[in-house]
């Protein structure tokens, strides 16, 4: 079971934050921006440093980023410009010792033979995330940490890319972290749901079933809920 | 494409007759020798292997400062992705020493590495140098952080991500700084050349050009011109040309 | 447009035109630096040559090396220069129209070693050197000349020529540079054999096998004006004379033009290798062995060359 105990002294971002992340769940943390969700889960992933406090593992105390933690970010420059599709996505295989994923099955899963050798300038926006996404799942990592990946795509572009993200859960499970701004894509994608507020997290169980519909009308209800405990 | 190369063609024909015509007119060799005698001592010069040869020395000292050049820019470059202070330190140095010329500190050079290959080399190296570190600098402080995390997550050390991500994410900003420096290297070491050129079997093509000008051969100097107009010509349009299509513009830093 | 372009070229040709009247009654000798050049030197400070051409201007120039002097005559930039006489024999083979005027010194040139570094002929390679201002300067042929004489190849130590100015080759002598060996002239040889390490390895005379003028005075073809060579020549006579009449007092004068005390330079001037005159010795000699060793395209002869009334 995954046992992530956080404390903070100096820092006034997070005070004494204790949360435990159990394996296989996809959570999703929403909260008003600025108030330090991509901390937090730069913190999960050992890419930003804790003042004061450990991150445990799979019973193992970590510091630094590793291969089992996989972070996709907003940003399109993840992807490196001087590979193809193909190669970036089996750019972790190359640096690891590791035996991944089938190469083409991955790329018959996210849509992407038909671009396999384009390179990213050549990609539309939803296309670069499928990449990234794509090389994060090669190396079969416990978990992934998204940082609002689908935050700079377009409305249909992002629904589409929620259900593909729904079915690779579905498909590989492993543990998702899932940043956003967007609490209708927290309830869509969310087991638990957490909400950052100052110094507390509170974590929400996603009683909505599946497949979630947005235009249901407990869904709206639901969204309602949280948005008000979102201070 | 060939039309473009059709109209240059009629450029350089155009400026070879207004040359002969000009100077059939002034009609003093030694001032303007006409294009004929001046592509008839260039060719001469080539066959009997001296030309060539002359052009040849400057040249390959250029690749190989240009190389010295380029490795101990990417160490620095290295050492400035790990550590703060040796970019603060060697961006300091640059602002010193990028505006100095090479014809400029050529004495000081002389008088510490003597007046053979080495003072070449040391030149060579000061005139490439700051330029590449100038444009690598820039770029390594604009590099996106995330693919320096992409790195970090697949556990790669310093070295393997210097190589496999900042190499060729700063390839753009590394080639303009060649280029530059190039440029630069090419222009001193030809004015090293004439300033103290080596006499005699391992002199470069400056020295081809002092020696011309001491036995007042006019059409000898135009020689010596047009090769280091076509080594020029042939770096800009072949081999940098050629890397950027395969990189740059592949990989859509440039369309 | 139009109106503009007319201006314009109304400018061009009033600043042109300025130029030229202007030139009329200047005179551009160029020189350059050393012992032997003393006279002009002198010519200069004393304002010797106004003295006979009242109605012209004179202007010097100091100049570092003879291709630069010749360049200059070719471009009209210079009337009258002073110069070897082999880069002067390359200038007429490269039909370059100018002549001799007068001599104007000989003087003790050779070939200096660092015996630190090499002590024979046989010493030379990559990494010993030989300075000397430029290929085709006299210094140069005088080598050629030593070693077709003592090696039956002119062009057998061409390999390790460096070029160099001669303060510069000075300095390179005696530092522990790739310079071993340096063929000058005063007074930068009399300063390196002071020093005990340096030694005279090969004697101008010697190589030429006689005596040379070492310095020329050359003026263009179509500069062509016998008052005007008159008064230059009667003037530098007279800057010859009082060197040889009055040592002491040139010796004050020129001291600080050769950042030398005056007794070195009373020394040097007195040298018994100095000689001062308008007399012009080897063109013939030299002229014959360039031709023969290529650095000339045809035999130039010295009644061909020298400036007639």
């Amino acid at each position: 079971m995954n046992n992530i105990t956080k404390t903070f002294g100096s820092k006034v971002v997070f005070r004494n934050l204790n949360i435990e992340i159990e394996q296989g769940k996809f959570i999703t943390i929403v909260g008003k921006s600025g108030i330090g969700k991509s901390t937090l889960l730069g913190i999960i992933g050992s890419f930003e440093k804790v003042s004061d406090g450990k991150i445990i593992f799979e019973d193992r105390e970590i510091k630094k980023p590793d291969k089992n933690r996989i972070m996709i970010f907003q940003s399109f420059d993840q992807l490196m410009p001087w590979k193809t599709v193909r190669e970036n996505i089996e750019f972790p295989l190359k640096h690891l010792d590791i035996e991944g994923l089938d190469i083409e099955n991955i790329l018959i899963e996210l849509d992407l033979k038909d671009v396999e050798n384009h390179y990213p300038y050549q990609l539309s926006g939803g296309m670069k995330q499928r990449v990234a996404i794509g090389r994060s799942i090669i190396t079969k990592p416990r978990m992934l940490l998204m940082d609002e990946p689908f935050g700079s795509l377009d409305v249909g572009t992002r629904y589409n890319l929620q259900r593909l993200l729904m079915h690779v859960w579905d498909a590989y499970k492993m543990t998702v972290v899932f940043v956003t701004h967007d609490v209708n894509e927290a309830v869509v994608l969310g087991n638990d749901i957490w909400i950052l507020n100052e110094n507390e997290i509170l974590q929400i169980a996603n009683p909505i079933m599946k497949p979630r519909d947005i235009s249901d009308v407990n869904f709206q209800i639901f969204v309602r809920e949280l948005v008000q405990k979102i201070k | 494409m060939y039309f473009m190369k059709n109209k240059k063609l009629l450029y350089l024909l155009l400026l070879i007759v207004l040359w002969q015509i000009i100077s059939m007119i002034v009609d003093q060799p030694q001032l303007m020798p006409d294009s004929i005698s001046i592509f008839q001592k260039f060719w001469e010069e080539m066959i009997n292997g001296k030309l060539w040869l002359y052009a040849f020395y400057s040249f390959a000292a250029i690749i190989i400062g240009l190389s010295i050049s380029i490795i101990l820019s990417l160490a620095i470059a290295l050492l400035s992705i790990k550590y703060t202070w040796s970019m603060d330190f060697f961006k300091f140095l640059n602002s010193i020493l990028h505006p100095l010329p090479g014809i400029a500190v050529l004495p000081v050079l002389i008088i510490w590495f003597g007046v053979g290959y080495s003072s070449i080399f040391a030149l060579i190296i000061h005139s490439v140098l700051w330029p590449i570190l100038t444009n690598l600098f820039s770029a390594i402080e604009t590099f996106p952080k995330t693919l320096s995390k992409v790195g970090d997550n697949y556990e790669m050390g310093i070295l393997k991500k210097f190589i496999f991500i900042y190499i060729p994410g700063t390839m753009p900003s590394f080639i303009a700084g060649i280029k530059t420096g190039w440029a630069r290297a090419f222009r001193a070491v030809i004015s090293a050349e004439m300033f103290f050129g080596i006499i005699g079997s391992s002199g470069g093509i400056g020295w081809y050009l002092v020696k011309k000008r001491a036995f007042l051969d006019t059409s000898g100097i135009f020689a010596g011109l047009i090769v280091i107009i076509l080594i020029g010509m042939f770096l800009e349009s072949f081999i940098f040309d050629r890397i950027e299509k395969l990189t740059l513009e592949k990989w859509g830093f440039k369309i | 447009m139009k109106g503009k372009l007319i201006i314009i070229l109304i400018a061009i040709s009033v600043i042109l035109s300025g130029c030229n009247s202007s030139d009329e009654k200047v005179i551009k000798i160029a020189q350059q630096y050393g012992l032997a050049y003393a006279p002009l030197e002198l010519s200069k400070e004393l304002g010797l040559i106004e003295k006979y051409l009242p109605d012209y201007e004179i202007q010097w120039k100091q100049i570092m090396n003879t291709a630069t002097i010749r360049e200059g005559m070719l471009s009209s930039d210079l009337d009258i220069g002073f110069m070897g006489i082999p880069p002067f024999l390359i200038g007429v083979d490269n039909e370059m129209g100018w002549r001799i005027f007068r001599g104007l010194s000989e003087a003790p040139v050779g070939m200096t070693i660092n015996t630190n570094k090499v002590t024979t002929l046989d010493d030379f390679d990559a990494n010993h050197k030989i300075a000397l201002p430029q290929p085709g300067s006299i210094q140069h042929i005088l080598l050629s000349m030593f070693m077709e004489k003592n090696k039956g190849q002119a062009d057998a130590l061409d390999d390790y020529l460096i070029s160099m100015a001669h303060p510069d080759g000075q300095i390179a002598l005696l530092s522990a540079s790739e310079v071993s060996a340096h063929f000058s002239s005063p007074p930068y040889i009399f300063e390196e054999l002071k020093d005990d390490n340096i030694k005279l390895l090969i004697d101008g005379k010697d190589a030429f096998g006689g005596e040379f003028t070492f310095i020329v005075g050359v003026v263009k073809e179509n500069f062509k004006n016998d008052e005007v060579i008159v008064g230059i020549n009667k003037g530098i006579d007279e800057a010859v004379e009082m060197i040889k009449t009055n040592p002491e007092k040139v010796a004050e004068l020129m001291a600080p033009v050769y950042g030398l005390d005056e007794e070195t330079t009373l020394l040097y001037l007195t040298n018994k290798d100095m000689d001062y005159s308008n007399e012009v010795k080897g063109v013939d000699r030299f002229s014959e062995f360039m031709f023969i060793n290529g650095y000339l395209e045809e035999n130039v002869l010295e009644e061909d060359v020298f400036y007639e009334k």
